[in-house]
């Protein structure tokens, strides 16, 4: 071996491994390492750092590509993509809806917002491109900056909107779903990754479910329905998330993986509906939440 | 294993293990070679790749060795593996088969002289 000592990047990769199997793996990864490094630069010694590292994280979680939700999250990772699309278009298209937005591009924030909101489905589809080719490894690089993008608009909404009745609760939501989407792409396993005509397929019904679904909600803000008309299209992503989880119960692995692409989705539609949240609000919103978990966490449990 | 297709880096894995056991190392050079440099596996992904496949039990590591005072494993195919490679072949060339019997087909159609009864 020419490299007896582990580099900076390998030790910070193999600590993040869990303990027992970092003392059972450790010596055979970090000779794997020193092996395809070999001649590689900086970047290509820090990208299979990650790469250790990102098997280290998903083993802590009980994510690994053995694990049955390791599996879920590889189910869920292309519609995950599918439907972040379908928002950013609607969330493009409802710039256009009467009284449902207002952002006169009159201040340098709401520029950057409006900017955000053109450049995000071009990312997202690009990133669905690569999904359905089977690549990866691009499409996983592509979420980043698609994630990035959604949390500058964080910033940006907080200083034009900030005398907006309920910004607050729109800013955490602006954080925690793009993180949350992007966590499922990010954490599913890249070994069970790839594109096959059944995936496709899936993505395919997929996208169309997110049109549907995030159509209605759009036509509901174009035209002013009977009170409780809007409200009914915005509860529509919970209902997806509760017939999932019920399919989910039955033993169902696709159904496991839409119920975790589609919780971001529910969180955003769902709980504006709550602001301003009372404490019996308060209390439905955790009954939900623990509702979601108990099946997901099962499936944690399990091995594959 | 479910009858569904493999994924690619499953293939690729069970394909470099067909013919001989290799270690870690040896498998993201094969998988670079079978794949013609197309998929390059990193040692994580290999690593998961390989806790998976142990798993399912169609992989089995067949021996332990220290080379330059560091051990590894040296992964074979398991009987289940090959079976599920064997039958992954058999489907892929059933495609491939069929792909090229259309193709002829439309080449066929395409170099009759127009106006020509079949």
């Amino acid at each position: 071996m020419t490299q007896r000592h582990p580099s900076r990047a390998l030790r910070w990769a193999l600590r993040c491994l869990p303990a027992g199997y970092r003392a059972e793996h450790g010596a055979e990864l970090a000779a794997i390492y020193d092996q395809a490094t070999r001649g590689a630069g900086r970047a290509g010694r820090l990208r299979e750092a990650l790469d250790i590292a990102a098997l280290g994280l998903r083993r802590r979680a009980g994510l690994g590509s053995d694990r049955a939700a390791g599996r879920t999250m590889a189910q869920a990772a292309p519609l995950a993509v599918a439907l972040a699309l379908g928002g950013s278009v609607v969330n493009l298209l409802s710039l256009f809806a009467p009284d449902v937005r207002h952002l006169p591009a009159d201040s340098p924030p709401n520029v950057l917002v409006l900017t955000d909101q053109f450049a995000a489905p071009l990312l997202w589809s690009a990133v669905l491109a690569a999904v359905w080719t089977g690549r990866w490894t691009a499409a996983r690089a592509l979420v980043v900056p698609a994630t990035l993008l959604r949390l500058c608009d964080v910033p940006l909404l907080a200083l034009s909107h900030s005398e907006v009745h309920g910004y607050r609760t729109g800013m955490v939501l602006n954080v925690v779903v793009p993180l949350l989407t992007a966590a499922v792409v990010l954490a599913a396993p890249r070994d069970l990754l790839g594109s096959s005509a059944a995936q496709r397929t899936t993505l395919a019904a997929a996208t169309a479910l997110a049109v549907v679904v995030w159509g209605a909600q759009f036509t509901a803000s174009f035209h002013y329905m009977p009170p409780g008309g809007p409200r009914i299209t915005h509860t529509l992503w919970a209902g997806v998330l509760a017939v999932a989880l019920l399919c989910t119960g039955r033993g169902r692995p696709a159904a496991a993986g839409l119920a975790v692409a589609v919780l971001p989705l529910a969180v955003q539609s769902t709980v504006p509906l709550l602001y301003p949240l009372s404490p019996a609000g308060e209390g439905a919103l955790i009954a939900v939440l623990a509702a979601a978990a108990a099946p997901l966490l099962r499936i944690r449990r399990r091995p594959a | 294993m479910s009858d569904r297709p493999l994924q690619e880096p499953t293939l690729l894995l069970l394909t470099a293990l067909a013919d001989e056991p290799r270690h870690g190392y040896g498998l993201i050079q094969e998988i670079d070679a079978i794949s013609h440099g197309r998929v390059r596996m990193r040692t994580g992904t290999l690593y998961g790749a390989l806790d998976r496949l142990l798993q399912q039990g169609l992989i089995e590591v067949q021996r332990e060795e220290v080379v330059d005072g560091r051990a590894r494993k040296v992964y074979a195919l398991a009987s289940a593996g090959r079976s599920t490679l064997a039958a992954e072949t058999a489907r892929l060339r059933s495609v491939v088969e069929e792909a090229e019997r259309r193709l002829a087909g439309r080449r066929a159609s395409a170099a009759r002289p127009k106006g020509a009864l079949a």
